[in-house]
């Protein structure tokens, strides 16, 4: 009876399927089922005496129990061998099983981490203390004559916007202002697909400029008017293509163009109030840069390095159904050039810079510290009308002869007979008297709409002790014909020199930079205070400074100021090219009513910003 | 060849170039040249390989241990030992900085940068 207890709880315990206690459990079941063997001998021997004593009957029926306790005792033993086995095997799937999901993880971690690896971005912040530098100045203080030596029809202190409360000086806060300012600051995602059989790879990238200070929306303001938005997928460098080694890179999207991206590295402000945009690649000031916008619509094509050597070449497809480029190309959102139509100084058109195709292409070469580049850029049929005519000169006032029967002005002259496209203007006159008074015919589109190229030289020298020296020169040109280059201001030169030096450890660099605008060729003058016997008088000159440090790999704070210094006539900001807020030569003058003139801010030539700036940047 | 010729001819030159850069490695992929009967034996040398290996792993390792220098998106590599540093950075002070530590761990040794610098600039009126 005991022996029969004993092996019902070593059976109890054989269900156990810890493997460990299983083997244990039959470990001690073999013991007890010898033990008891030898006890049945031993009773043998001793139950020879007692069966002296007993009757055979029942010595008989003692042996048969105990038979029948070792038979089952065995057939228990037999039972939990067969189960150890198959709890074995049962063991083993689960450690092959294990193994495979350990692999499944691992591999799923690579691909987790290989996927994640794909994102990049910028978070940058910055609080921004800076002035626009044109209080005083007066509207109109100049006497003067127009084209062809016709007396100016605008007063001297007087100007068509003027109202009783806006006066003749800048209107609104102009002085110094402190903001907060989300500089650059994206998120993007990039990654290869290799081609089976193939040398080649699939590659995209999508990437979006954020807003960290403001909701996300249309970049409209009433300086800065664009139908993109902030946050939106491709409102950044965005594209696929394909790459090989040995071939170079393919890619098509919109994207940045090699005139700009030649001379990225030398421009240690990038993003900041000093960035060398202020005025390379900017033409006629403000705060669009013209060979800078990111493109859309474009094939760019990187080709390998050869011993140092590169080149880079893209080209973007017009698709523009207007002879002058005055609509927005099919598929975009802005005029080509950056921004949306009835941006500039008349309605509703593309009339502010719009253009149809483009290309552009460099030529780099890097040999130790040296960099080497030279790069062109042309941007074909540019429309300009909206560059000063309707914008209240003095200039195209002098355009504009005595009242007709609708009370609208009539040609003063040939030349203003010749340019502008009187024929709408009368049109629209007649049907809306008032608006059409309030401002002037625009140019006629034959004659602004030009090709617009630009090229320029850099040069970089990198030493390994920490110093950097860049350099660039520039010119822009407009090709114009004659009778219009008395307001072309998008045909100058430019300069960029800056020095840069990374200290502790890499912890630290300072940098100083300036940049210089030469003087244009002629002036729409579209300023408030435009004075048209100085025409020339519009360069400017930009200095800025700047101190980056380091908190770890991926974190930095920094520190920057700019001041750009514009003549009579220019109108250069700071913050162009990245920044986020621009500090312009705008004041705060809004539309009261809609007109044909104008709708925009009043722009005063030769203010003088300044500003300063800290921040922290964040990359990933 | 020549029918290839023809029927490509109507394509435009876009599609053309997307065609021609994935064809024409698939094509070598595909059909290796052998080596013509006379040709020598290629030697290997073993130790080129293995110093491009170490070259990598200093310049990688060099980064990795810069407190300052964020390479995360930056790869390396060496052939017969030349670096090739590529990628995308975001700011021209780190790529800068990458070339330059790239250059005095590589030595005499050419340096070839291949990195990008994505500029996330949104510029308007």
């Amino acid at each position: 009876m005991l022996g029969s207890q004993t092996s019902l709880r070593v059976a109890d315990r054989g269900f156990i399927t810890h493997k460990g206690d299983r083997m244990c459990c039959t470990k001690v079941l073999r013991s007890l089922v010898a033990t008891f063997a030898t006890a049945l001998v031993l009773l043998g021997y001793s139950a020879t005496g007692v069966a002296q004593q007993s009757t055979p009957e029942s010595v008989q029926d003692r042996m048969r129990d105990l038979q029948q306790q070792i038979d089952q005792l065995n057939q228990q033993l037999k039972q939990m061998r067969e189960d150890q086995a198959k709890t074995q095997q049962q063991a083993s799937a689960a450690v092959q099983q294990v193994t495979a999901t350990q692999k499944k993880v691992e591999a799923s971690d690579k691909t987790m981490s290989d996927f994640m690896k794909g994102f990049f971005g910028t978070f940058d912040m910055s609080i921004d203390e800076t002035t626009k530098g044109m209080d005083g100045m007066l509207a109109y203080p100049y006497t003067c004559t127009g084209a062809g030596g016709t007396a100016c029809s605008i007063a001297p202190g007087t100007s068509p916007k003027m109202t009783p409360n806006w006066g003749p000086s800048p209107y609104g806060r102009v002085g110094w202002m402190a903001m907060m300012s989300s500089n650059g600051s994206n998120v993007g995602y990039r990654g290869t697909h290799k081609i089976d059989g193939t040398t080649v790879d699939f590659i995209y990238q999508v990437s979006t400029a954020l807003n960290l200070s403001a909701a996300p929306g249309l970049q409209d303001t009433w300086t800065k008017q664009s139908n993109t938005v902030m946050g939106a997928v491709g409102l950044g460098d965005t594209y696929i293509g394909f790459k090989e080694r040995g071939f170079g890179t393919l890619k098509f999207g919109t994207m940045y163009m090699p005139y700009k991206t030649s001379t990225d590295r030398l421009n240690p402000f990038s993003g900041g109030l000093g960035d060398y945009s202020v005025i390379m690649g900017n033409t006629g000031g403000d705060n669009r840069v013209e060979f800078g916008t990111r493109a859309d619509h474009v094939v760019v094509y990187d080709s390998p390095n050869w011993q140092g050597f590169s080149f880079d070449a893209a080209y973007q497809f017009g698709q523009n159904p207007d002879p002058y480029n005055n609509i927005v190309s099919l598929g975009g959102t802005d005029c080509y050039g950056g921004n949306l139509p009835g941006s500039g100084n008349l309605p509703l058109n593309c009339d502010d810079g719009g253009y149809n195709w483009g290309y552009s292409v460099d030529f780099k070469l890097e040999m130790g510290g040296l960099y080497l580049t030279a790069a062109y850029e042309l941007h074909s049929g540019v429309n300009r009308s909206s560059d000063g005519v309707g914008a209240n000169s003095p200039i195209y006032g002098a355009l504009l002869g005595p009242a007709g029967a609708n009370g609208c002005p009539t040609p003063a002259n040939a030349l203003s007979a010749q340019i502008l496209d009187w024929t709408d203007y009368e049109a629209l006159c007649a049907e809306f008297p008032n608006s059409a008074i309030a401002g002037t015919p625009e140019y006629n589109p034959a004659y602004d709409t030009a090709d617009e190229f630009a090229y320029k030289f850099g040069v970089q020298y990198t030493f390994e002790f920490g110093l950097t020296i860049d350099y660039i020169f520039e010119e822009l040109h407009r090709n114009l014909p004659a009778v219009l280059e008395f307001q072309n201001e998008r045909q100058r030169s430019g300069d960029w020199l800056a020095i840069e030096y990374v200290f502790n450890s890499g912890a630290d660099r300072l940098a100083a930079g300036w940049a210089h605008a030469g003087a244009s060729v002629g002036d729409p003058g579209g300023q408030h205070n435009f004075n048209p016997n100085g025409i020339g008088d519009n360069q400017a000159n930009m200095y800025t400074l700047g101190w980056w440090h380091k908190l770890d790999k991926q974190l930095s704070w920094y520190l920057q100021a700019a001041d750009t210094a514009n003549d009579g006539n220019a109108h250069y900001d700071i913050g162009a090219g990245g920044h986020g807020i621009k500090t312009d030569c705008h004041d705060a003058t809004h539309p009261q009513f809609i007109d044909y003139s104008s709708a925009g801010p009043t722009t005063w030539g030769g203010c003088h910003e300044l500003g300063i700036s800290t921040g922290v940047n964040f990359k990933f | 060849m020549a029918a290839r010729h023809d029927r490509s001819g109507s394509l435009p030159a876009p599609a053309l170039a997307v065609v021609a850069l994935v064809a024409s490695p698939a094509l070598r992929a595909q059909q290796p040249v052998p080596a013509p009967a006379s040709a020598p034996p290629e030697v290997v040398i073993s130790a080129t390989r293995e110093s491009d290996a170490v070259l990598v792993a200093k310049v990688e390792q060099a980064m990795q241990n810069d407190p300052y220098l964020f390479v995360s998106h930056i790869s390396v590599s060496a052939d017969k030992g030349v670096v090739r540093v590529e990628g995308v950075v975001q700011d021209p002070f780190d790529m800068l900085q990458i070339v330059r530590m790239a250059r005095r761990i590589a030595g005499k040794r050419r340096v070839i940068n291949e990195i990008e610098v994505a500029d996330p600039g949104v510029d308007h009126d």
